[in-house]
């Protein structure tokens, strides 16, 4: 697309793209007999016909087009949260998958030739250029995840591997760089390791070509020496559909194929969890809970065996925990609108089981693993930690001054929250020896020795973090089946 | 500018008033027939200030005791003497000492086992609250008994919020208690039982000083409510406006075909039990259906509109655009010219889970600027254990 389309067209070509969509797509079939996991791949056929294995974080200012730009590659509108009149917009756009294609004919060059469609097209679609009758092939299939969520930061602070493979940087075309927000995008791209970068300059309709050149200098100038040092930076107009093919041809070229673990057993942190029956279902049409969530490694098929850890919790009169593992069965899986008969890491996972749907309601399993029957770590109730504490809390901003910024040593029958893992709980000190501490959790834990812990403390009516630690032992939970 | 003024100042006063009319014990009687049996309980002083102070601990299984003031003067071995750790001395090299602590070795010998230091830190524990028995137990008499005429499960909320935020500390990950350390616990721990305890402090007091609500306990007969069928609606002017899906992170593909047949249910609803009996001309309030047939409408909740209200699928702007002072919008963003009834519609594009953030140290979640990113960087960077 060589020159902005009006928005008329523009919008019209989506509501095209969209309702072509709509009757259910010929995807590849997923045979589960005679899938070799061994010879899988992120841009295996079969896979890519039917689910995201690339995550890529969008990063930048909601006010600079965020969901637009999800929109003009996904052709999906992300669901908004937004709970604040002014400032302090705290938007949270949704995940959204996109598949990628190049055209197959040699006459279509580039960029014009690379397209992008929603999660559920066809593999092999026709190509849209008039005259042009090729085929388009699929070459990845993403999925956006707003960034930088909390969760994604606290899984990379503790584990220090990068949850996502690669990130896509919004700047506002129209106005200068940079703006103080642009720093801190940076900033977070840092902290979640993430080394392959896109640049999107948006809203490049709305300036003259010589302000757009003198922005991409500014730009140039500010990511020098920071890990965007190097990264491409593409003029879009979101609004009007202006270079996306741009942006899909970078994806394909510019994001490395991530390496991924298919071969182990499979493991899945659960994000969501919930009861899709209609009220009043016949026991016969009753659907078991849901779970979804992100596989860190392994293949998940429809029919196998699954266990979910820590599972139910309770506590008996005298206080005493117990809980008992969920065991179940995969009946189904999916991403976002594609049926799955395996699921392999990328995007975001839904798991269809037996389990008693009131217990998946209003996410009551999040935190907790999914993997296969006891292949899964131990249930912890109680841990060892090597531990070490922050001298003063972070941002030492507190109007109390410095006293109150102090983080004070751990003490016996402090109360604090752990977040280990993907998991948070509460827990109990109950010894403190040196830098050794043991605590009591609230909640049973699914994990191992060797991981890593951080430690927050109520302080001024907010948790606050005070440490981190090491798992160095931990006390098994016998479970009661 | 000072026309700029009176607005703000009229604002606020809106504002302070609509809270005040959401306060749970301001409603409750009115609308009892139509929502879940509850007990409302004063908050003792003493319990407020334990709300209220640093001070966190399960100690007991009834109730802890506290105190007010730092430990830092009170612990010898507090002082500023940064060595390295004992106990991972091989890689002490690699801990920044700027910005770690390091246990204190001279007052601990190696042999010094757990109790001495605990005994340590108990003797420290001068300023130490000891809260008057008799009134903590007709406290927690009074939860006990309200519990038990209660089905023996409830939820608790304060004068306008339930500490949602804090599900992961209870063992049933979800707001179920079942006695009164379960519901202290979750109190204690919640940003939005504290921003009750603020927001008392700030609006309401000096709202009415002869007509003071306390603050309140409020414990509600607990139910396996389907969060697929709860529903927040706004009321504007007297007008039902919108209604959205609660839970804005799932869709249920049962939900669209009952579309119609619940906004009827609702619309009805609001129009015989609502509307013009609340004291209020514009709020919002949660209805859920408990029943599988979708007859009955149960009220849950009313809140004011307010920004620290959740407008779930709709933006503020969409609802109320005459209250928005100029901001930074989404362009796509028009205020609504029809009422709307919004769910989820499809799988696409659903958006994470919010409890994530509430459950994650709040310097990770409030994380403003860039210096504040870049310290917390270098000092996760230095943690290399």
């Amino acid at each position: 697309m060589d020159e902005p389309v009006p928005p008329a067209v523009a919008n019209n070509m989506a509501a095209v793209a969209a309702s072509a969509a709509k009757p259910k797509a010929q995807l590849e079939i997923q045979d589960l007999k005679t899938l070799d996991v061994t010879t899988l791949t992120p841009t295996s056929k079969n896979v890519i016909s039917r689910q995201a294995t690339i995550n890529i974080g969008t990063i930048g200012h909601v006010a600079h087009g965020k969901s637009t730009v999800v929109k003009a590659i996904s052709d999906v509108l992300t669901v908004r949260w937004s709970t604040e009149f002014k400032r302090n917009i705290t938007i949270k756009l949704g995940y959204a998958n996109a598949k990628i294609y190049k055209c197959e004919n040699p006459e279509c060059h580039r960029p014009g030739c690379y397209k992008s469609y929603r999660s559920s097209t066809d593999d092999s679609p026709l190509c849209e250029r008039p005259g042009c009758g090729g085929r388009m092939k699929l070459l990845r299939h993403v999925s956006f995840v707003d960034c930088p969520g909390h969760d994604v930061l606290m899984a990379t602070m503790l584990n220090g591997a990068a949850v996502m493979d690669a990130a896509m940087l919004l700047i506002a075309g129209n106005e200068s760089c940079p703006q103080p927000q642009t720093a801190e995008h940076i900033a977070a791209i840092e902290i979640m390791n993430l080394r392959n970068i896109i640049i999107l300059q948006n809203k490049i309709d709305l300036v003259k070509e010589a302000a757009a050149k003198e922005q991409y200098g500014q730009i140039l100038k500010f990511i020098q020496g920071t890990v965007a040092e190097g990264a491409p930076i593409i003029p879009i107009s979101a609004q009007m559909k202006y270079n996306i093919d741009v942006i899909c041809e970078y994806i394909v070229k510019k994001i490395p194929i991530p390496v991924r673990d298919f071969t182990s057993e499979p493991r899945l942190i659960v994000i969501r969890s919930f009861d899709v029956n209609k009220p009043g279902a016949k026991v016969d049409e009753l659907k078991g809970g849901v779970a979804g969530g992100s596989i860190i490694k392994g293949v998940l098929r429809v029919g196998d065996e699954i266990e979910v850890r820590p599972g139910v919790i309770t506590k008996d009169l005298d206080g005493r925990m117990r809980c008992s593992p969920l065991f179940s069965r995969i009946i189904s899986l999916y991403a976002e609108e594609n049926d799955l008969q395996y699921a392999v890491p990328g995007g975001l996972i839904g798991v269809g089981t037996k389990i008693d749907p009131s217990l998946c309601r209003a996410d009551r399993l999040v935190g907790q693993v999914l993997g296969s029957v006891g292949k899964l770590p131990e249930i912890f109730i109680s841990l060892e930690v090597n531990f070490f504490l922050l001298r003063r809390l972070l941002g030492v901003k507190s109007e109390s001054g410095e006293k109150q910024s102090k983080v004070r040593k751990l003490l016996k029958d402090d109360t604090l929250m752990v977040n280990i893992g993907s998991t948070s709980t509460g827990c109990r000190v109950t010894a403190v020896k040196h830098d050794l501490a043991k605590l009591a959790l609230l909640s049973p834990v699914c994990t191992q020795e060797g991981e890593k812990i951080a430690l927050s403390r109520r302080v001024d009516k907010n948790w606050r973090l005070i440490g981190w630690g090491t798992i160095q032992k931990g006390t098994i939970l016998s479970t009661s089946d | 500018m000072e026309s700029n003024n009176n607005n703000n100042n009229s604002r606020d006063i809106l504002f302070k008033e609509r809270k005040d009319k959401c306060q749970f014990a301001r409603w409750y009687s009115t609308f009892r027939r139509l929502t879940f049996e509850s007990v409302i309980i004063e908050l003792p002083k003493i319990v407020v200030d334990y709300l209220n102070s640093d001070h966190f601990s399960t100690e007991t299984t009834s109730f802890p005791k506290y105190k007010l003031d730092d430990y830092e003067d009170d612990i010898g071995d507090d002082d500023e003497q940064w060595s390295t750790p004992v106990g991972k001395s091989k890689e002490s090299s690699m801990f920044n000492k700027k910005y770690y602590q390091s246990y204190d070795s001279d007052d601990d010998t190696d042999d010094s086992d757990d109790d001495k230091v605990e005994d340590n830190n108990n003797n420290n524990r001068t300023n130490e609250v000891k809260i008057d028995p008799q009134q903590l137990k007709s406290f927690t008499d009074k939860i006990d008994e309200a519990i038990k005429k209660l089905g023996g499960e409830c939820v608790p909320k304060l004068n306008w919020s339930s500490p949602k935020d804090a599900t992961f500390m209870n063992i049933h990950a979800s707001l179920r208690c079942s006695s009164s350390s379960d519901i202290l616990l979750l109190l204690k721990s919640s940003d939005f039982i504290n921003h009750d305890l603020a927001q008392f402090d700030n609006d309401i007091k000096d709202l009415q000083p002869d007509d003071i609500t306390p603050l309140t306990l409020v414990l509600r007969r607990w139910a396996n409510v389907n969060i697929a069928l709860e529903f927040r609606c706004f009321i504007k002017d007297n007008q039902l406006i919108a209604i959205s899906q609660r839970d804005t992170s799932a869709f249920f593909d049962f939900l669209p075909a009952k579309k119609e047949l619940i906004q009827s249910k609702i619309k009805s609803f609001a129009e015989q039990h609502i509307i013009n009996k609340f004291n209020d001309v514009s709020y919002c309030f949660d209805v859920c259906f408990l029943d599988t047939n979708l007859n009955t409408v149960t009220l849950m909740d009313f809140n004011p509109i307010h920004p620290s209200t959740d407008s779930l699928l709709f933006d503020w702007y969409e609802l109320f655009p005459e209250e928005l002072e100029h901001q930074e919008i989404d362009e796509s963003v028009k205020p609504l010219e029809h009422f709307e009834f919004r769910i989820v519609e499809s799988n696409e594009g659903i958006r994470p889970n919010l409890s994530m953030s509430s459950r994650l140290p709040s310097d990770l979640v409030n994380m403003q600027s860039t210096s504040e990113i870049n310290e917390m960087l270098s000092k996760f960077k230095d943690h290399k254990i």
